[in-house]
């Protein structure tokens, strides 16, 4: 696969040409999505067998049509498939239907990574020795590369290809995971500095009981917080009907201000438009703490004429897409990060492992694996995992203030069984007065 | 970084194939393998069709999806493998370097006689029937508690047939079909737009087509009328506990680690006796790949491993564990069953139960277990997970269900916490019922109605 210009050979003219005949009356809403995934993953230690090489190819046709959708996939990218998989979205036979020449070269998958990966793990644990820790440890790497092309009716964007990595830790004690651009010198120390404080931290005491703690999350905890807490509740498909989080209506303090703009994520994963071959936008999901611009795909835009489409993503070609987000931002604020943490008792977590809001309770919960206690900016002792659980509204009131350096960091996100890789560029968040537990 | 075949192949007499050269027969692939130094090797290939169904909000999704693919374990004595493709050809060359630790596959064994399922060609479920499942559903939920509705629904309707070769003789194939179905209902009495109860229910069957609206409602409507009564305080500190199978699967599934693996009797260690109990006498499992009848029924597992009935818990008392035919060869005289499953041509095998069950009593009717109770609950749905933890003999969970006075059922228990030791309720189960049902938790886990003795209750 050539990153630089993925589908060379594909026909979009005819494709589209083909899906118009099918999608023939007015109002009608279609497109062809084609990926082609491969994959190198390699995992140290014991698991057979260690190393995974994957290389596949497929397609969706879909058809929108009133309040009904209509979706054929494949896995394969042949002409045969696409007349058949046409036929089964059409809901009436068509006398004549074009078949378009689809002839997919084979995949070709980059061996010479399973070396970069191994030079990656040897990394880790150079890290890990500088720092002066040992423990038992299995990383498994792993290595996607997928190519879409999205071609509808009368719009068929240029194709696209996203490269992403992602490590996965297994310790005696958990799991600790991260996606990443690349495999670089930066990725292994930051994975080495998560780990070494996992360990430290696996016999650290519990935090002492009190209540109405301030709270500071890291770029890492944080961009879990606000994905679950209101990336999620901003989804168009996810939204209450009642209208409790409608354009408008104040959801934060002033100073937060959260967007999704996945053409300004890490180069080898922006994206300039979704998996319905729709531009994306760069969306303030809220303005200054005021909800402005949900996620929304092109079915539930097309149903409210507030909502904009750009935000529809797919798991997997055999699944239509959903509103969802791919790179989250939070625009930095003017706290340093000495101030963050300045006080007298403060709680510091740099990870979360785990985001949950109930959306028919109006609660959040945030699990913490661990966090620092400072006094007056000065690291006093390692404690033992915590939980945030508080009703969302009052959870966002209590943010007193917003960091002014971001970090870029990645995970996958499972909504509705649907794996997608998802990034966030956040800064450190402090909240006063939360309450504490732990499980 | 690629395995190229050797120049005339170990036979000496076969050539290489030429680059890139392509095949959809998994005897050549075995071959081109053996010929590269690989004779460690399994070809897998799979096809199916699947339909979805689903019911989002206002819209319905049709989706019809069709799988092809395949997957080669292949190694040498040092390392090994996993390639993965989509469509219907295979390569003959370019492998991988295989990669510490090498892979172990099955030999080739007799497999006993098996008579598949009749009913395996039946056609996916068509739009209009799901359709008129669906609004089914939702029509007699209404009928049943006035006000209620289905918010969220999924029908999965699949068929798929695959093949197995592997350098030691094995060579077999075997079909399958399952359906599933998701639905999510939610009650606001009053028809308030916000808050309100919600329940959900996940079953499975042969065939989409099979499944009762007017039974599936009635069950959605009483999970939700039980959800929507007042919430009052009340406990008992010992109690007995009637499960319905919704709840005693649940159960069991979390109990599976106690059962499968080669770490599961280190797992269970601290909860068996000093005269080898595990359980009560009236709790017997059984693991069976082959159960006739069975949704996942097959004469062979993922790696072509003849499957077997396999007796896990024998009145009480803990037997072998499930083992693959790896962990069993560790331990001499230990039996082992083919139960290494494959989700997908994407997935490797994965030790696990197909159809793992609690042995039903023929004689005790459910009314007949209801009415062994002095106090106690009925309870009928889940409303948390549960923890069931035999490091420290914990069990928890949160129900839905009703109070139980004298053998009648007094009044309804929104939610219910039953905590207690898992020793005690593994030993606490005074007698099952002749309903065993299955349900779809990771496998087919099944269980009747259970009556246990000696757990906590708490409701506020």
């Amino acid at each position: 696969m050539d990153p630089a210009r993925p589908f060379p050979w594909l026909d979009r003219g005819a494709v589209a040409r083909a899906l118009a005949v099918v999608a023939d009356r007015e109002g009608d809403d279609a497109e062809v999505y084609c990926e082609r995934l491969a994959v190198v993953a390699l995992a140290e230690g014991e698991g057979t067998p260690a190393l995974e090489v994957r290389a596949e190819q497929g397609f969706a046709v879909r058809l929108g049509r009133g309040d009904r959708s209509f979706l054929a996939s494949r896995d394969e990218l042949t002409t045969a498939a696409f007349a058949d998989a046409l036929r089964q979205v059409a809901r009436v036979q068509p006398r004549a239907l074009p078949e378009p020449e689809l002839a997919a070269p084979p995949i070709l998958v980059e061996m010479d990574l399973v070396e970069r990966m191994r030079g990656f793990v040897r990394a880790v644990h150079a890290a890990l020795r500088q720092r002066h820790v040992a423990f038992p440890l299995r990383l498994a790497l792993r290595c996607e590369r997928r190519e879409v092309a999205v071609v509808g009716p009368r719009l068929a964007p240029d194709p696209e290809c996203e490269v992403s990595f992602a490590v996965r830790a297994e310790l005696p004690w958990g799991r600790h995971g991260l996606l990443a651009p690349d495999l670089d010198a930066t990725t292994a120390d930051r994975l080495a500095a998560a780990l070494a404080t996992r360990f430290r931290a696996r016999e650290a005491p519990p935090l002492a009981a009190s209540s109405a703690r301030v709270l500071v999350l890291g770029p890492a905890a944080a961009a879990v917080l606000v994905h679950e807490a209101i990336g999620h509740a901003l989804e168009a498909d996810l939204m209450p009907a009642d209208g409790r989080l409608a354009r408008g209506t104040v959801l934060a303090p002033p100073n937060l201000s959260v967007l999704d703009d996945p053409q300004s994520a890490p180069a080898p994963l922006r994206r300039q438009a979704d998996d319905e071959g729709t531009p994306v936008l760069r969306r303030f999901l809220l303005r200054e703490g005021v909800v402005d611009q949900p996620l929304a795909d092109r079915r539930r835009a097309a149903r409210a004429s507030d909502l904009l489409p750009g935000a529809g993503w797919r798991g997997s070609r055999h699944f239509p897409p959903l509103p969802r987000l791919r790179h989250l931002e939070v625009l930095a604020g003017e706290t340093s990060e000495a101030d963050l943490v300045s006080g007298p008792d403060v709680v510091y977590a740099p990870l979360a492992d785990r985001g949950l809001l109930d959306s028919a309770q109006g609660t959040f919960e945030l699990g913490l694996p661990l966090a620092w206690q400072l006094r007056d900016g000065s690291r006093t002792g390692l404690c033992g995992p915590l939980r945030l659980r508080a009703p969302l509204a009052s959870l966002l009131d209590r943010l007193e203030a917003i960091g002014s350096e971001r970090e870029t960091t990645g995970g996958y996100c499972a909504k509705a069984g649907q794996r997608l890789a998802t990034w966030a560029t956040v800064p450190a968040l402090r909240l006063a007065g939360v309450d504490l537990w732990t499980p | 970084m690629s395995r190229e075949p050797r120049g005339k192949g170990t036979s000496g007499r076969r050539p290489p194939p030429p680059r890139g050269a392509q095949s959809e027969d998994p005897r050549e692939v075995v071959a081109a393998l053996t010929a590269a130094g690989l004779a460690n090797a399994e070809v897998y290939t799979k096809r199916g069709r699947a339909r979805r169904v689903e019911l989002r909000g206002d819209e319905l999704v049709f989706a019809t999806a069709g799988e092809q693919g395949w997957a080669v374990r292949a190694g040498d004595r040092h390392g090994a493998f996993f390639r993965v493709g989509s469509g219907a050809s295979l390569p003959l060359d370019g492998w991988p370097e295989p990669v510490a630790p090498p892979l172990l596959l099955p030999e080739r064994q007799p497999v006993p006689a098996f008579s598949p399922p009749l009913d395996l060609d039946a056609p996916l479920i068509g739009e209009s029937e799901a359709s008129a499942l669906l609004a089914g559903v939702a029509r007699e939920l209404d009928r049943e508690l006035p006000g209620a509705r289905l918010v969220a629904a999924a029908i999965d309707d699949g068929a798929s047939s695959s093949a197995l070769r592997n350098g030691n003789g094995i060579e077999v194939s075997w079909r399958g079909r399952v359906a599933s179905l998701w639905l999510e209902a939610h009650y606001a009495p009053g028809g308030r737009q916000s808050g309100g109860f919600g329940t959900h229910l996940y079953t499975a069957a042969r065939e989409a087509r099979r499944l009762a609206p007017l039974a599936l409602a009635r069950r959605l409507a009483d999970r939700l009328a039980v959800a929507a009564a007042p919430r009052r305080t009340w406990s008992l500190t010992t109690g007995e506990v009637v499960l319905d199978p919704a709840v005693g699967t649940a159960v069991l599934a979390a109990l599976v680690p106690l059962f499968v693996g080669p770490q599961a009797e280190r797992r269970r260690a601290g909860l068996v006796d000093a005269d080898g109990l595990l359980a009560a006498r009236a709790l017997s499992v059984i693991e069976d790949g082959r159960l006739p009848g069975g949704l996942l029924a097959s004469a062979v597992d993922g790696e072509g491993v003849p499957t077997r009935r396999s007796l896990l818990l024998d009145r009480g008392r803990a037997l072998s564990p499930l083992l693959d035919f790896r962990a069993a060869r560790e331990r001499p005289g230990s039996p082992s069953s083919g139960c290494m499953r494959r989700f997908g041509f994407r997935d490797l095998p994965s030790l696990g139960p197909t159809h793992l069950y609690v042995v039903a009593d023929e004689e005790r009717t459910v009314a007949s277990l209801l009415a062994e109770v002095r106090a106690g609950a009925y309870l009928l749905e889940l409303t948390s997970g549960v923890v069931a933890d035999p490091l420290h003999d914990r069990l928890e969970l949160v129900a839905r269900g009703f109070e139980l006075q004298a053998g009648r059922a007094v009044s309804p228990l929104p939610e219910v916490r039953v905590t207690g030791s898992l020793r005690q309720f593994l030993r606490g189960v005074v007698a099952v019922g002749r309903d065993l049902a299955f349900l779809p938790l990771g496998g087919m886990i099944g269980t009747p109605t259970l009556l246990v003795d000696g757990l906590a209750l708490a409701a506020d």
